[in-house]
């Protein structure tokens, strides 16, 4: 079976690096700490199977990123899940709008999350 | 010949011509005038047509005889005196003769001088009866009544008049009634009045009586003796008068006066009256009650001039000049005087009393108006306090006329309100208060508002210096004297509109704080929850190393929270109040010295060269310690944070006559124009900074509370790619200045 590859984008380290390892045990991990590495790195060429993305970052938030992304023919096929740590139903409506796959409130279960990754890779 | 004779005319009636012109010679000759007549007929024609003194009457005549024509007369009861003349002589004509009134009788030839003296006592005679039937005719037709009795007082005659005013004589006989028998006599006037007879004297007097009919009556009667000749009285003569009507009218007076006198008693106010003069005649109960004279003073004579004061009697005095004149009733307002000095006010309704020519005094009355004055006092006091009231309300209050919509009353608080001047308020329409856009809503509350029901609506008005300020307005209507009038009373809720908005912001933010708090919270713990899961879970996996990284990564997120829950902590204790400050006299250099020898490990971390400069001299500044230790510690540790490694910060303490001032200076990246106001707001970061730096983002939101509560201001500057300088200012002591 085809190991998929996940975009984690969030602007806290620690958190990347909680991701990171967990969601590394079955998939392949990339990171990036803020919207401009994510689209950066996205042009550079890589296509990553999923992408997580924070809501609350520095410069271009997780909204507009989603937004960006799920406007590019290119990448707008890749699934996005988004995470968020407030616990907010307008937060929620206004990702799903957007075009995200899913939304998950911190904090959350990291099974959870790997779980609903690979349901919606499958 | 006397003159007695000049006019006398003597008719002759005989048929003999000779014995006609011998008599007419005889009676020509003794002065008096003949006339002739030739028969009976003649004679009774003359008679008819003309007035004859006497009548020379021949008995034997041819035709009608002398006795037919005295049997005329005596028919006729004509007094002429008749002399019959005969020729015969014969006794029983004679006797006929008188008894049918002739008055004597001579037989011919008749003797010259017979005649002469029997013509002359007829006719005198006749003078006397003429007289005395003219006193009886008097008497009779005299309506007092004339009574005639004896000396007893037996009545011997009495006119027709004394049976209408006495009726004594009705079915009664002259004889049996006695003047002196008065039916009701409890005076003795009776034997007063007899006493008074007997001596020779006139008594007169009233008396009551009652009449035969049983109606009691008052006479009035003048009594007098009757003597003839000088002798003793032998009758007396009583003039009696009914004067019944004449006493029911002095009766009718007397009660009239009497009415009048009780009347006036029963009044409340004084009424008196005066002379000519203006001496007191009269005063009613209420007079000798209010002013307190007695009747004896009165009598002693009080004069009306005496009861005004001072200086009320020259108008007093102009007042009857006045009313002499036109006569006419009048009032004024006095002050009237009382017999122990005092005074109230009074009207005095005075006219003169009417007399026959000239007024006989003046009739008055006072009306004490103490009452009316101290109601109209209170009135006026009334009126005072409530447009004092009127004044004092906070609110605006505005008049305006319903039916022109012209402002008439308004307050002191509407012209500051308004900001107009009076004279430009009272030219004013009440639709000029408002902006134009909401002058119809404004006008049509007051037209739907009555009197019970005010209308209230929350809008603009816009003052004379054109500012529109929020007002509540109720809108009412009410009556004044006939007019409908619009009451407007504004109140400025400007204030209140802010304090609302400051409120609803103040909520926000509470939220916005909560949903940041949460958000700044969840961060850490999901990190912590997260890694100790994953330790949990693959510790017999992990090697050493990761499992370091890891447990660190938990200590950091752990004292992060930690930190992160103390700020919130101390925001929420500033925010509501509940921090205290144990403010004493601190020497601020030694704090910042401390804060700043405690962050130079920090600032070596990054290389960053951390200098303080204080300038001298010591002074002292009343302040917690503590706090001001965390205002450096998170000023110049913010600093240290946004600086690159290798940067700058200066911190700098100087001082002026009022104030302390701390500068930290950073040649850091600086703070983009548009995030300037931002930094000192909760969780706010500057975002470039991003994950990179770590803090709680309440930091300097602290200092500036702690600054503001020490009465001092903080202040930032910035300038991109040079540096910030965050500025702290906070007061002296004063006092250790001077000193």
């Amino acid at each position: 079976m085809k190991q998929h590859t996940i975009l984690i984008v969030d602007d806290s380290a620690n958190i990347r690096r909680l991701l990171a390892h967990s969601l590394g045990r079955k998939f392949i991990v990339l990171t990036a700490e803020d919207a401009v590495s994510a689209l950066t790195l996205l042009e550079k060429g890589d296509r990553p199977d999923l992408i997580v993305v924070d809501i609350a970052m520095p410069g271009m938030d997780g909204f507009s990123l989603t937004a960006l992304i799920k406007s590019n023919p290119d990448y707008s096929r890749i699934p996005v899940v988004m995470l968020t740590a407030k616990d907010s139903s307008e937060d929620r409506q206004q990702g799903l709008m957007l075009g995200a796959a899913d939304y998950m409130t911190k904090p959350f279960n990291l099974d959870d999350l790997a779980e609903r990754i690979e349901h919606l890779l499958c | 010949m006397s003159h007695a004779t000049d006019f006398i005319t003597v008719l002759i009636a005989d048929d003999s011509a000779l014995t006609r012109q011998a008599t007419s010679a005889i009676l020509t000759g003794l002065g008096y005038h003949p006339v002739t007549a030739s028969s009976g007929d003649e004679t009774l024609s003359l008679l008819q047509s003309s007035s004859f003194d006497a009548l020379l009457l021949d008995v034997n005549m041819p035709g009608k005889s002398g006795i037919d024509v005295l049997r005329f007369l005596m028919e006729k009861n004509d007094m002429l005196p008749v002399i019959m003349i005969s020729g015969s002589g014969e006794i029983d004509q004679v006797v006929q003769c008188v008894k049918m009134g002739a008055y004597d009788y001579l037989t011919k030839p008749v003797d010259l001088n017979r005649l002469a003296v029997v013509l002359k006592n007829a006719l005198s005679e006749s003078a006397l009866r003429q007289k005395v039937r003219l006193l009886s005719a008097a008497v009779d037709q005299s309506p007092v009544a004339v009574v005639i009795a004896d000396i007893e007082g037996h009545i011997e005659y009495a006119n027709p008049s004394f049976s209408t005013v006495s009726g004594a004589f009705i079915g009664g006989s002259v004889a049996k009634d006695n003047i002196f028998n008065i039916s009701d006599d409890p005076a003795g006037i009776s034997l007063n009045s007899r006493k008074t007879i007997v001596s020779g004297q006139v008594w007169q007097g009233d008396f009551c009586n009652r009449k035969a009919t049983g109606e009691l009556c008052w006479e009035r009667a003048i009594i007098s003796p009757v003597s003839s000749q000088g002798k003793a009285p032998s009758h007396i003569l009583a003039l009696i008068q009914d004067i019944t009507d004449i006493r029911k009218g002095k009766e009718a007076l007397r009660r009239s006066i009497r009415r009048f006198r009780e009347l006036a008693d029963l009044l409340p106010q004084p009424v008196f009256e005066t002379d000519r003069k203006g001496i007191i005649t009269y005063s009613n109960r209420a007079g000798f009650i209010t002013f307190g004279y007695s009747r004896d003073e009165m009598k002693k004579g009080l004069h009306a001039l005496q009861f005004f004061s001072s200086g009320d009697r020259s108008r007093v005095l102009r007042g009857i000049q006045g009313r002499k004149i036109s006569g006419r009733f009048s009032s004024h307002e006095f002050t009237i005087l009382k017999k122990d000095g005092t005074g109230f006010p009074a009207l005095v309704y005075a006219a003169p009393i009417s007399g026959r020519n000239s007024p006989s005094g003046f009739r008055g009355i006072v009306v004490d108006i103490t009452e009316l004055k101290e109601t109209e006092r209170k009135l006026i006091e009334n009126k005072k306090k409530y447009l004092n009231l009127f004044q004092a309300i906070p609110d605006a209050i505005i008049v305006a006329d319903a039916e022109s919509g012209v402002l008439v009353k308004w307050n002191r608080q509407a012209q500051l309100l308004f900001d107009y001047s009076p004279e430009e308020l009272s030219c004013l329409h009440m639709g000029d208060l408002y902006p134009e856009e909401l002058r119809d809503e404004a006008v049509v509350s007051f037209r739907s508002a009555s009197g019970r029901s005010p209308q209230t609506l929350e809008t603009q008005i816009v003052t004379g210096h054109g500012l529109r300020i929020n007002v509540h307005l109720s809108a009412g209507m009410f009556m004044t004297s006939g007019n409908k009038r619009f009451v407007g009373i504004f109140r400025d809720i400007s204030e209140q509109k802010r304090s609302e908005r400051l409120i609803r912001e103040n909520v926000r933010l509470k939220n916005d704080f909560i949903s940041t708090v949460s958000h700044e919270l969840r961060t850490p713990l999901f990190s912590i929850l997260g890694f100790t899961g994953t330790l949990l879970r693959e510790m017999d996996e992990l090697d050493r190393a990761t499992i370091l990284e890891f447990l660190s990564i938990i200590h950091d997120e752990s004292k992060r929270l930690s930190s992160l829950i103390e700020d919130v902590l101390m925001i929420s204790r500033i925010d509501s109040g509940r921090v205290s400050y144990k403010k004493s006299e601190i020497d601020p250099a030694v704090t910042i010295s401390e804060v700043c020898r405690s962050l130079k490990i920090r600032a070596d971390e990054k290389n960053i060269e951390l200098h303080l400069k204080v300038s001298v001299p010591a002074v002292r500044v009343f302040a917690d310690p503590d706090s001001l230790k965390q205002v450096a510690i998170n000023i110049i540790g913010n600093a240290l944070k946004f600086t690159p490694v290798g940067g700058r910060v200066d911190v700098l303490l100087s001082y002026d006559t009022d104030s302390m001032f701390l500068s930290v200076k950073d040649n850091g990246p600086g703070i983009p124009e548009e995030y300037i106001e931002k930094v000192f707001e909760k969780f706010y970061r500057v975002e470039c900074a991003g994950d990179a730096v770590d803090g709680t983002g309440l930091g300097l939101s602290i200092a500036r509370e702690i600054v503001e509560a020490h009465e001092g201001t903080i202040t930032v500057q910035s300038n991109l790619h040079e540096g910030t300088e965050f500025l702290v200012r906070l007061p002296l002591l004063k006092m250790n200045y001077l000193q």
